[in-house]
């Protein structure tokens, strides 16, 4: 987010309140996460999660004030690691104005959270869900930064409808700057991209040899993005219906570099800078979302269909949460994935020497929430996974079949502080 | 144990779950525009969704922080569990798109506050007249 737009908004937060009682006005809340993840056989999410991994964090710090009776302001302060992703680099996670015109319509200006799916919102605040993490065939972390957020300008409200119950629905449309390109999806494919293009490169020489040595810089931002959601409040107790969907597109300005030996030439060894400049398309992110709850059941289900770059995944999963007692939680979930909607099965891949479950991943869930305290949150997990739709390249080498098993399972741990 | 004394035990049981929800009734300052109010309405009055009254104040919801009363009206009111009503408004906070109400520990704490604040509206066990708030009927 611009320098300039964060001084504005942190300005505003501050002069909210008159001098003498300026803290006491500001509502301030914050919390710290610290997780644990261990895979079987494949890495998952973070590398060297086969060995066990305690690179998942997360820590915020969120101030609000009402400078006027219609208007709110208020940024947040967030650091994460997950794996290779953040490393507790401290970012603006929004930062905006809302002017609150009538209940129908509101109007926000800044950096915004936008809303995709159920949980998509907070998916960064351990403390609003039962899980540890949300399912991934439809909250995919190698595609968060398609869905996080958005700069610019927003619509929103709530509209009663009588018997009918009630919507709530949102608009929006901005930029966005990607915080950690140098990391997770978006270095992944410039890694995939650099390794085919070495592969592939046409050399002089016969004794000459081409290496990919990695990705020295990586700027990515969405030209434009744009979207909403609409999420219906049934007239039926406890049910509620949604849609959300967003689009955009986004640029890539990389410096990958190769180096080239060749024991026959004098020099023997030199390095090749490549420029890239690269445009994606986030054809469409779209999320079907249902949720019933009632006395302390929750049943949950959502449908997602992402297409990048003319690819179209799709993701679904089927929840359940009940209060095993009143500061116990427990969660199951089934879910499935496919990387490519047009080929579930995986001929595609088994053309290419990969195995056809690369193509997917089902995964059943079994989570335990304990609400220890008021401020206190331990969680654990455990998953049972066939496929390897949502693994990375990065972290695991699919050309070699000791690398993986189709089968395997892992577990994550989480405590949160939360005030 | 007899079966007349089991049926006597089983009860009284019954009888103290019943005793732990505690109804509440529907207060507002003296000078807010409405007689009574309907459930959609409260539940859209204490999850942020209504913010403003007929002639156009703002609507100021307040709550207990906790009890039995509270959790009768969270529960039978807004609709929802007290873990998901906490649930939405961390949310709420945690995306910056609003604040939960402004809770007090007691009733008389919240009592005072309802009296004095236009647009207030919260909920009490019992309500006498020298508290200075009117009772808003509940229609379903």
């Amino acid at each position: 987010m611009s320098r300039r737009l964060t001084l504005v908004c942190l300005s505003l937060v501050l002069a909210a309140a008159p001098a003498a009682a300026q803290l006491a006005d500001l509502y301030v809340r914050g919390f710290v996460s610290q997780g644990y993840l261990n895979s079987s056989h494949n890495n998952y999410l973070v590398p060297n999660s086969r060995d066990g991994s305690s690179e998942f964090h997360e820590a915020a710090v969120s101030l609000q004030a009402h400078p006027e009776e219609r208007l709110r302001v208020g940024l947040q302060f967030l650091a994460r690691d997950f794996g290779d992703v953040g490393n507790n680099d401290v970012l603006i996670d929004w930062a905006y104005a809302d002017y609150q015109w009538q209940d129908y319509m509101g109007v926000r200006l800044g950096k915004f959270k936008t809303t995709q799916g159920l949980y998509g919102q907070g998916r960064d605040v351990d403390m609003l869900r039962p899980t540890v993490l949300l399912p991934q065939a439809v909250y995919n972390e190698d595609h968060r930064d398609f869905i996080l957020g958005v700069e610019g300008l927003g619509f929103y409200g709530n509209v009663p409808l009588g018997e009918g119950g009630g919507l709530d629905y949102e608009i929006y449309g901005g930029t966005l700057n990607v915080p950690d390109p140098d990391a997770g999806f978006w270095y992944n494919i410039l890694a995939q991209a650099g390794e085919e293009a070495a592969r592939l490169s046409p050399l002089d020489s016969p004794t000459a040899r081409i290496r990919f040595d990695g990705v020295a810089e990586n700027d990515v931002h969405f030209d434009w993005l744009y979207g909403g959601s609409l999420r219906w409040n049934t007239p039926l107790e406890g049910l509620t219906l949604g849609v959300s969907g967003i689009t955009g597109r986004f640029d890539m300005h990389s410096r990958l570099v190769y180096s080239v030996e060749d024991p026959a030439a004098n020099p023997s060894y030199y390095a090749i800078n490549n420029l890239v400049d690269f445009q994606g398309d986030l054809g469409r992110s779209v999320v079907f979302s249902a949720e019933w709850s009632r006395d302390d059941v929750t049943l949950a289900a959502e449908l997602a269909q992402e297409e990048v770059n003319g690819l179209v995944g799709e993701g679904y999963y089927l929840q359940a949460s009940a209060h095993a007692s009143e500061r116990t939680t427990v969660t199951a979930y089934y879910s499935r994935y496919v990387r490519d909607k047009s080929d579930p099965s995986g001929h595609n891949f088994e053309r290419y020497g990969y195995p056809d479950y690369v193509a997917w991943q089902n995964d059943v869930c079994a989570a335990v929430r304990h609400d220890a305290t008021e401020h206190l949150v331990l969680k654990g997990e455990y998953h049972v996974v066939d496929g390897l739709g949502l693994l990375s390249p990065a972290l695991n080498d699919l050309g070699d079949p000791d690398a993986y098993k189709r089968w395997w399972s892992f577990m994550a741990f989480k405590a949160t502080v939360h005030f | 144990m007899r079966r007349r004394h089991l049926l006597l035990l089983l009860l009284l049981l019954a009888c103290a779950g019943a005793a732990s929800a505690q109804e509440a009734v529907v207060v507002a300052h003296p000078g807010v525009d409405a007689a009574d109010v309907d459930e959609p309405t409260l539940r859209r009055i204490f999850l942020g969704k209504k913010t403003r009254w007929g002639d156009g104040t703002p609507v100021v919801p307040v709550m207990l922080e906790d009890g039995p009363v509270h959790e009768w009206f969270v529960e039978e009111r807004v609709g929802r569990s007290v873990a998901k009503f906490v649930t939405f408004w961390k949310q709420a906070v945690f995306t910056g798109r609003g604040m939960p109400p402004r809770t007090f520990a007691t009733e008389d704490e919240l009592l005072f506050y309802v009296s004095r604040t236009p647009g207030a509206i919260g909920y009490a066990s019992r309500v006498s007249p020298s508290d200075g708030v009117k009772v808003l009927d509940v229609r379903r």
